[in-house]
């Protein structure tokens, strides 16, 4: 019995091919239509995919950077999105032409002690991903409501449980629901710059001249890098293709990977210019009036006053609950593809969320600061970076492991390069922390 | 395939559904049949508004009376009363397949609520979890008490793991003697209905992840040819399609299309609270699905 003899292909599938369509027409230059039409059926994914990238993290170093330096730390925001085009595009890639992960090729090309010193690494790595989110939301709860950030923190926990468990039942509106916050605060942050009319050439200067104003600034850089390139996000991304597409040929192959390379330059691109527009928000708000002492989480609904007024507090605080709480999802199966890459074996997805839960209930408990918890959150997800990202590079510059997708020599130099920086910057970080303090 | 069927049985007017199937499939391969009540450790004093069976001698009559009407008189049926009382029926019947060594256990599904059962499942899943061998789980508020079973064809979904297509010799080794075809069912999520890991990589790359799926329909197809040529050299009919949703939902939908009198499918065996953070497919199958489901147990034994 055929397809057609059967009433049981739903229309969202048909909508999907009318989308898919029209994007390889975009892919393969057939289309006639306008540019903004040919980009249409990029622009919906494109949001989706850039609020992934907003989490608690962006909202604390790009507001703390902002605040303490101005417009000096833009050129890391540039750097940072520009590298993880490049290192999510390699990820993905590497899914593609070897139907494994990240964390399996790292399995069966590494000697075992170094494997599970890499999967400890990584768990560390998850639980300050999930630091930020859960920390972002608590805040966002403590902010809404005026609730103790320990009630604040217990009542994200249910939340987040709430979000899995309606996600395994293919639960998505709430999610849905939960991106159009995010969005309309990143949208409000590309409106208020352009109201705003920040100094551009001083924009244009510091977004593409590196500069540092000593360890602080190294530390927020390392933040902003960390908040952008995730790791976490770089073993998920290899872990596209995971049990679903069994036979690979060369042609989808290719076909895959122009729609996922579109899919990071978009949604990075988008990405990069709200976090770009955060950052020159908090520089307009705090630096500029000599209020770079108080550039913290909790005070950064006043960058969005220009455009919302005495809405900006509540809307700022609907938006980091809502980012901390769309993130959850995303991390906690990071985690499990990270687990099961290296260690060949899983634990259930709330036995997980509730393990790397608990430091950040600690962090609560302890009442630490928590625009410096999250930035440091950040920095430890740049520590992490280096073990995602050099066996990344070696792995996709591997002939036998990518058969056609192996990198151009030119892609590699890139991705050693960015390798290198990521790796200058963490090693600086050491030295400031261990013998300059 | 089946030679020996066991039907677990606690003396509920519902647990009783499960004597039709387990007769027309007996009759119908020349299997013998083997009626089995376990006595329990506090058993609850009514199930489904019937007495429970506590006492021996009064649960060896019931057998044998059930014995002698529920089942065409040349087939050999045995009655068999556990008398030490057991505290986990679950791991009770899974124990006394090593004993008799049943090929077929015949079942009711069988919730009787309460909190053990969202951790662990119903007593039927715990079976199919804990268990090597197959378990058709009949649905006995909507199972027509008739021997006419398995009159039209079988469903089985199959995804791209092969060990999943170690299922299809069990619907073949029903689809011959019943003379009814098999019809081969693949799905594919589409992007709005992927879950877990799945759906977290797709809101990262949204339109490579709706590519991939499109691609995978595709290959699908192609897979569920190769298989059913195989099937089809032992002169049994095979159709194959691919639907695209969520896959337990489209498995129930389809089934119910076709006018499927069976669902045979591969189950790794969780269950419970494990099954649901897992999004295990057949939980929900067998809580959706009001045609009977033959679930194969398929992890490495």
């Amino acid at each position: 019995m055929d397809q057609e003899k059967l009433p049981h292909a739903p229309a969202s599938g048909r909508g999907d091919e009318g989308t898919l369509k029209a994007a390889n027409e975009v892919l393969s230059g057939k289309s006639d239509k306008g540019r903004l039409a040919r980009l249409l059926p990029f622009l919906g994914p494109a949001f989706i995919a850039s609020v992934a990238y907003m989490d608690p993290g962006n909202f604390a170093t790009n507001i703390a950077a902002g605040a303490k330096y101005g417009y000096l730390l833009l050129w890391v925001v540039v750097a940072s999105n520009l590298t993880a085009m490049l290192l999510q595009t390699l990820s993905a890639k590497l899914g593609i032409a070897s139907g494994a992960n990240l964390a399996e090729q790292c399995r069966t090309h590494f000697p075992r002690p170094f494997v599970l010193f890499m999967w400890v690494l990584m768990e560390i790595v998850a639980m300050a991903t999930d630091l930020a989110e859960f920390l972002g939301a608590a805040l966002g709860f403590n902010l809404l409501f005026g609730i103790p950030l320990w009630a604040a923190g217990l009542l994200t926990a249910v939340a987040t449980f709430l979000i899995l468990s309606l996600e395994n039942y293919g639960f998505r509106p709430l999610e849905a629901v939960i991106t159009v916050m995010v969005g309309v605060v990143a949208a409000c942050y590309l409106v208020e710059t352009l109201i705003d009319r920040p100094a551009w050439n001083q924009v244009l200067h510091y977004a593409l001249v590196p500069h540092f104003a000593g360890p602080e600034s190294v530390l927020l850089a390392a933040g902003i890098l960390g908040a952008t390139v995730m790791p976490h996000a770089i073993f998920l991304h290899s872990s596209l293709t995971q049990n679903r597409i069994v036979t690979r040929n060369a042609a989808q192959q290719r076909r895959l990977l122009r729609f996922e390379t579109v899919d990071v330059g978009i949604a990075m691109g988008a990405a990069g210019m709200i976090n770009m527009a955060m950052l020159i928000m908090a520089a307009a708000t705090f630096f500029n009036q000599g209020l770079t002492s108080i550039g913290t989480i909790e005070e950064a609904h006043r960058t969005l006053e220009p455009l919302l007024g005495p809405a900006s507090s509540w809307v700022f605080g609907i938006s980091l609950l809502a980012a901390g709480l769309s993130s959850a999802s995303v991390g906690t199966m990071a985690g499990q593809v990270i687990m099961q890459g290296f260690l060949h074996t899983h634990i259930p997805a709330w036995i997980r969320r509730l393990v790397t839960m608990l430091p950040s209930l600690i962090v609560i408990a302890l009442g630490l600061d928590p625009t410096r918890t999250l930035v440091l959150s950040q920095v430890v997800l740049s520590f992490g970076l280096p073990f995602a990202v050099i066996p990344l590079v070696l792995f996709t510059a591997r002939r036998d492991i990518m058969g056609i997708l192996v990198n151009r020599r030119l892609t590699t130099i890139a991705a050693s390069l960015s390798a290198a920086a990521i790796v200058t910057l963490n090693l600086y970080l050491v030295y400031q922390i261990v013998i300059l303090r | 395939m089946f030679r020996h069927v066991l039907v677990p049985l606690d003396g509920s007017h519902l647990a009783e559904a499960a004597l039709p199937p387990a007769a027309s499939v007996a009759a119908q391969l020349g299997a013998s049949v083997t009626l089995i009540h376990l006595i329990e450790h506090r058993p609850p004093e009514s199930i489904h508004s019937d007495r429970h069976l506590s006492d021996v001698d009064e649960a060896t009559a019931y057998l044998a009376e059930l014995a002698r009407t529920a089942f065409p008189p040349h087939l050999n049926v045995r009655a068999h009363v556990h008398s030490a009382e057991v505290n986990d029926v679950a791991r009770s019947i899974v124990d006394h397949t090593d004993e008799l060594e049943p090929d077929l256990i015949v079942m009711c599904t069988h919730g009787r609520g309460g909190a053990r059962h969202l951790v662990f499942g119903t007593i039927a899943q715990q079976v199919i979890a804990m268990g090597t061998t197959p378990v058709l789980l009949i649905r006995p508020e909507v199972q027509e008490r008739t021997t006419d079973f398995l009159r039209t064809r079988i469903l089985v979904p199959l995804d791209h793991h092969p060990e999943h297509a170690r299922c299809l010799p069990y619907a073949a080794g029903l689809a011959k003697p019943f003379g009814v075809p098999i019809h081969l069912l693949s799905v594919i999520p589409t992007f709005e209905t992927l879950a877990g890991y799945e759906a977290a990589t797709g809101r990262l790359l949204p339109s490579a992840t709706r590519a991939m799926l499109d691609i995978d329909r595709d290959n699908t197809q192609n897979y569920l040819e190769d298989e059913a040529r195989a099937v089809r050299e032992d002169r049994i009919e095979v159709e194959t399609s691919v639907a695209r949703g969520d896959p337990a939902t489209q498995i129930v939908e389809v089934g119910a299309q076709i006018g499927a009198g069976l669902i045979v499918m591969g189950v790794h065996g969780t269950l419970g609270s494990e099954a649901f953070w897992e999004r295990s497919v057949p939980p929900k199958v067998s809580a959706r699905s009001k045609i009977p489901v033959l679930f194969v147990p398929i992890r490495d034994r």
